[in-house]
């Protein structure tokens, strides 16, 4: 499952990275640790780790979907096919990581 | 995660005391949509601040200060009336009636002596009336104004003010 499972909504702040990078990020402002999280991101001008992260994952998901290799082109197509199937192969998990986002079904 | 901004957006601050909600209310520059510009981060980030007057100003930003309002929200039945102010005015003690309202003689001094900072704000304000009442829910510009100026000498007002 892996950095997967931090990409669906409302898992923002739920990584061990998050909580570091938001401690990080308080302990610079010299505010407490209780200060809202979305607050101390914006008044930085950070994004969530997540946002990242999710960029990367679709990112990486539309270069393999384009890739040159036949061999990596079956494999995404394979993992395609087996999507309503099985809930927990990559594209499944990548898919669920889209439910949240503003209109969402135009993505899926 | 814009949605959490979109939901802060729909709540008064006067009326829900949520940090949230004020934070985006007062003082949020919002994200450049063009990934390709720079992000616009506070002017008081960009400045060699000393350090406690950028954690004074941070906390004053990110209503993570000692006012009655940040007190009440976290006990139970929490007081959040000002209890600085003379006589029996029931004044919500939260950042905006500290810094332009409160009628506390320390402050109204306070006020006194930063008054450059208030004058080209408010057109009442005067040091025999440093109260600066004029704010109406329909008209907050004064105070945006008052609170984005591009003064150094704020940073020094909230200071002195002890958030």
């Amino acid at each position: 499952m892996g950095i997967v499972f931090f990409l669906q909504a409302a898992r923002e702040f739920s990584s061990l990275l998050s909580t570091l990078h938001l401690h990080f990020l308080k302990d610079t402002l010299g505010v407490t640790q209780s200060t809202t999280d979305w607050a101390v991101l914006q008044e930085c001008g950070h994004e969530p780790l997540q946002f990242y992260w999710f960029r990367s994952a679709v990112k990486l998901f539309n270069s393999m979907h384009n890739t040159n290799s036949i061999t990596l082109r079956r494999f995404v197509q394979a993992d395609l096919n087996l999507q309503p199937l099985s809930n927990t192969c990559w594209t499944a998990l990548l898919l669920s990581a889209f439910q949240g986002l503003l209109g969402c079904e135009s993505y899926v | 995660m814009r949605g959490v901004w979109r939901d802060a957006e729909l709540v008064d601050p006067d009326t829900h005391n949520n940090k949230l909600a004020t934070y985006q209310f007062w003082f949020a520059i919002y994200f450049v949509c063009n990934e390709g510009m720079p992000t616009i981060v506070p002017r008081y980030l960009h400045l060699d601040l000393p350090e406690h007057i950028m954690r004074n100003v941070s906390r004053l930003r990110l209503c993570a200060h000692f006012f009655k309002v940040e007190a009440a929200a976290w006990f139970e039945g929490g007081f959040c009336v000002c209890d600085q102010c003379p006589g029996k005015n029931e004044n919500v003690q939260n950042k905006v009636h500290a810094l332009l309202s409160c009628q506390d003689h320390w402050v109204c001094e306070l006020r006194i002596h930063f008054s450059f900072l208030f004058r080209p704000n408010f057109e009442g304000f005067s040091a025999a009336h440093p109260i600066c009442c004029n704010r109406s829910s329909t008209n907050n510009q004064p105070v945006h104004n008052f609170l984005s100026q591009q003064n150094t000498r704020l940073f020094s007002f909230f200071l002195s003010l002890g958030i």
